[in-house]
């Protein structure tokens, strides 16, 4: 059971990084490439705020969250909103990230610095697995967040106008629906939901400043395994990839761990080109 | 002339401190009257290790004015870019990133490795396994070409010594390692050596914590040079459970217990010019300065082959007052320091200060 906890642990953080990707691109059709720097500011905000400043655990929330929701504002501002085509938002969202990554360095140094968990980080043992209370609530968090986004989209009016705008833009704007004010909202929160990832992360990963080129990559296979705009597949998809990782490294050693990871993804686009929970869009001509 | 300098990147400490060690090593030297009676002049290559900023550093200052010797402040990058230029142009290459190229004396006799030796390193683990009665060993490798390495000549040097090995490579990416740890521990090793720099060190630490594993750990220079290990809580993990079993491998001199006289001069020096970052092991151009001080002047010459001879006499590489190591054993044969197999040592995680382990308080 300690593989399928630690699969399972390592899935939701890519889960999470494939929930970022999601907002963005449910809402604006782009991909945010710097959605994984985004959480790692928020680990090294959650250092800063429970080592070096020895503030409560409610506050290092909140300013993690509001630090990054900020920064992912200004990307939207400067990387997105100038661009006009989708791809050309690829290089300016990866730019951004690496502006990130350096800033990070200048600032915080290029060495792992420990991100306390306020729960603890006593070993706890769960139907005979050995497990941290961090890699516990990482899988609740990532499977709370993804229910908690589905309802939202479903039940509430900005919820629904999300769905709206990512099927049909011209479509939402007829309608009345502000589709870049929505845009930048969905960057805005996409932050905010970073900053919290990023505490959470923390305690598991470390903050360290190749954080982001580790999880960006397998976040996006994430993605690609569960289906682009699902975040149920998003979820599943972060699992899949967490535990096939863990699965083979143990039985066939790490050297046959990524290659396996992309095995699968092809195995899961030859079956369902969508990916396992993607949506084929047709429209009559 | 030395490739260094940096403003950030993830090698800043290790730059920085390799290039204050250069200069420190200049300061002792022209201080002992330089090389004949000429003072030294060193010239800094702002280059942030970037091999082909280095290598177009190195192309201007020989067109300007050639200089007679080349060190490296990180990795072996840059070693492996210059040491063509180096070799064409007749300049001394000390080299502390121990890059391939600079150890083929038969082919460019002007370049010298400055670090210990691969096997050395290794062979320093086995005093700790006969005094320690272990037979089972456990090998915990990464997939860096370094990590490669290491795990591979440990492999080898044990099985060749009668243990049993077994040996697991992780991905230096990777975010966890309860995988890797659970194969080794299914094979029961009594010992666990392990290679691994920044937060893959954590990684295996929090790996072995989880799994409730009560084993013997014995890290490489590498775990040594992880602050991780040196840096009390809540930054660092000396103090704590985590590190109970662990022992980290350390050149003597890094150990403030068992450092020499020289050693303590070097760290004098070098303070009065800087922090030092990071351990001792970063500081080899001191070394490579003083080196090429003391061949020089038994030389009685400037003349690159002349330096390279010298640097072969047992009276030169014993009595340079070199740091980091006491003695640079080289052979006509072989450019790589012979060190003697105890130049390594264990010692439990402690707070590192002026790049040394072991301190009181």
């Amino acid at each position: 059971m300690t593989l399928v906890y630690a699969g399972l642990s390592l899935g939701a953080v890519y889960a999470l990084v494939a929930i970022g990707y999601n907002i963005v691109y449910i809402a604006s059709h782009s991909f945010n490439f710097a959605q994984a720097q985004l959480m790692m500011i928020g680990a090294f905000v959650a250092y800063a705020g429970f080592v070096t400043l020895g503030l409560p655990a409610v506050i290092v929330i909140a300013m993690a969250m509001a630090a990054v929701m900020l920064l992912s504002a200004v990307e939207e501002r400067i990387a997105v909103r100038p661009v006009a085509d989708h791809q050309t938002q690829l290089i300016t969202t990866l730019g951004f990230g690496t502006v990130l990554t350096g800033v990070a360095q200048l600032i915080w140094g290029t060495q792992p610095l420990q991100v306390p968990f306020p729960l603890g980080s006593k070993v706890l043992t769960i139907l005979g697995g050995r497990v941290f209370p961090v890699e516990v609530a990482l899988v609740l968090f990532a499977v709370l967040l993804v229910v908690a986004i589905n309802l939202y989209t479903r039940r509430r009016m900005n919820g629904l106008a999300v769905i709206a705008m990512s099927q049909d833009e011209e479509a939402a704007t007829l309608r009345g629906i502000n589709v870049r004010k929505l845009a930048f909202a969905a960057f805005a929160v996409t932050g905010l939901l970073s900053g919290l990832m990023g505490v959470l992360i923390g305690p598991k990963t470390y903050a360290v400043t190749t954080l982001g080129a580790a999880l960006a990559l397998k976040g996006f296979v994430a993605l690609a395994i569960g289906g682009f705009g699902s975040m149920y597949g998003g979820l599943i998809g972060g699992f899949v990839v967490g535990l096939v990782e863990q699965y083979v490294t143990r039985y066939f050693g790490s050297e046959f761990s990524t290659l396996s990871v992309f095995v699968v993804l092809l195995l899961v686009l030859l079956i369902r080109p969508t990916g396992l929970f993607g949506r084929v869009q047709e429209r009559m001509v | 002339m030395i490739s260094g300098g940096s403003d950030a990147g993830p090698f800043t400490d290790q730059l920085v401190t390799g290039v204050i060690a250069a200069r420190a090593g200049v300061k002792v030297a022209n201080d002992n009257g330089g090389i004949n009676g000429r003072k030294i002049e060193l010239i800094e290559s702002p280059d942030n290790a970037d091999p082909q900023k280095a290598l177009a550093n190195l192309r201007a200052q020989i067109a300007k004015d050639k200089p007679d010797a080349y060190l490296v402040a990180s990795g072996s990058n840059v070693s492996a870019a210059v040491a063509g230029l180096l070799q064409q142009n007749d300049i001394i290459f000390l080299d502390s990133g121990n890059s391939a190229d600079t150890n083929k004396p038969d082919t460019n006799p002007l370049a010298f490795h400055l670090a210990a030796p691969f096997r050395n390193v290794v062979e320093g683990y086995l005093p700790e396994f006969e005094a320690n009665g272990y037979k089972r060993i456990g090998i915990l490798n990464g997939n860096s070409a370094y990590a490669k390495q290491f795990g591979a000549t440990a492999e080898e040097l044990f099985k060749q010594k009668g243990y049993e090995v077994y040996r697991v490579e992780y991905d230096s990416a990777a975010l966890d390692m309860t995988a890797e740890i659970s194969a080794l521990q299914a094979w029961n090793p009594e010992v666990v050596v392990f290679n691994a720099y920044g937060a893959p060190v954590g990684y295996v630490l929090q790996g072995i914590s989880k799994l409730g594993w009560d084993v013997p750990l014995l890290g490489d220079t590498s775990v040594t040079s992880t602050p991780l290990v040196t840096t009390l809580p809540p930054d660092g993990l000396v103090g704590t459970p985590e590190v109970a079993n662990l022992k980290i491998e350390v050149t003597r001199s890094v150990n403030v217990k068992t450092a020499n006289a020289d050693t303590m001069k070097a760290i004098e020096a070098m303070k009065a010019l800087g922090e030092i970052k990071g351990s001792l092991n970063n500081c080899l151009n001191y070394d490579a300065v003083l080196l090429l001080a003391a061949a020089g002047n038994y030389a009685k010459s400037t003349d690159p082959y002349k330096i390279a001879e010298a640097l072969l006499k047992p009276e030169v590489y014993e009595n340079a007052g070199t740091a980091v190591y006491p003695t640079y054993p080289y052979k006509a044969d072989d450019h790589q320091p012979q060190l003697p197999v105890d130049t390594h040592t264990f010692v439990p995680p402690s707070v590192v200060k002026d790049g040394q382990l072991g301190h009181d308080s």
